[in-house]
């Protein structure tokens, strides 16, 4: 019904996704359109973006490095250094993804560190999933989770913002999470094996 | 909706081909749209997704690109 709509106004190439979000078997995000967007004024500029995403991506660093200090568990404390390491290449990419826009960074030293990445409040969200923190696979699919709310918080943002160069640094941050998803879900297959 | 649009062949899509197209597919150059109730999206959706419910999908089009493909459920 959607589809026909739109293809009766002129939209060239529009797919029907088969059995909807039910039969969906890929990453889901949760939350409302609007959530964490109220700080959002649509003016920012690309500069405040790239702030943003820094400040996410280090805070979820520090966050995988925190819940190393928790454990002994040996496979554990390797996968959440991997994990941390990741999150250090991925601000080094959202710097990299910055120069290639050229858009020129301001002080990244100030950084939040009680908002981890996808927008949660840290210390909730470590209550919240304390029993699913303790194993590998369970640390990797509350990674995957996080990864995800984060690519559909970029996403989102890149709606909401006016200036282009700001939508286009938060698609290419966006595609860097789903490239960093795709990694997820393969250490996770190769555990299951 | 004109009979015309009625009879208009629309292209389904398999989950797994959807994700395979957004894997392929820099972000920014397509569509995925939501045409659920905003209790629904809520629950759970496919990241990035946009939310237009279907009773305001009508008026709504000019908040989507007709040129870039869209992926709706």
């Amino acid at each position: 019904m959607a589809a026909q709509l739109l293809l009766g106004k002129g939209f060239k190439e529009v797919y029907n996704l088969k059995g909807g979000i039910k039969a969906w078997n890929g990453h889901k995000a949760a939350g409302p359109r609007e959530f964490h967007l109220t700080f959002i004024t649509k003016d920012e500029k690309p500069q405040q973006m790239l702030m943003l995403a820094y400040h996410l991506e280090e805070a979820l660093r520090v966050f995988y490095l925190e819940l190393l200090e928790r454990t002994e568990d040996h496979e554990l404390v390797g996968l959440l250094k991997d994990l941390a390491a990741f999150e250090e290449q991925h601000k080094n990419r959202v710097m990299q993804t910055c120069q290639d826009l050229g858009i020129t960074a301001s002080d990244t030293e100030h950084i939040q560190e009680d908002i981890i990445e996808g927008g949660f409040d840290k210390k909730t969200f470590l209550r919240d999933n304390a029993p699913y923190l303790t194993s590998p696979s369970g640390v990797l699919t509350v990674a995957m989770m996080l990864e995800t709310q984060s690519l559909d918080l970029y996403l989102r943002l890149a709606e909401e913002v006016s200036d282009n160069t700001a939508r286009t640094f938060l698609f290419a941050i966006a595609d860097e999470e789903k490239n960093h998803l795709a990694v997820l879900g393969q250490l996770l297959e190769k555990r299951s094996e | 909706m004109g009979l015309k649009e009625l009879f208009t062949p629309v292209e389904s899509i398999d989950p797994e081909n959807a994700q395979e197209f957004i894997k392929k597919h820099k972000e920014g150059t397509f569509t995925l749209l939501d045409v659920r109730q905003p209790y629904e999206y809520e629950q759970e959706h496919i990241p990035g997704a946009n939310l237009i419910p279907l009773p305001e999908l009508a008026d709504s089009l000019d908040q989507l690109e007709t040129d870039k493909p869209v992926v709706v459920y």
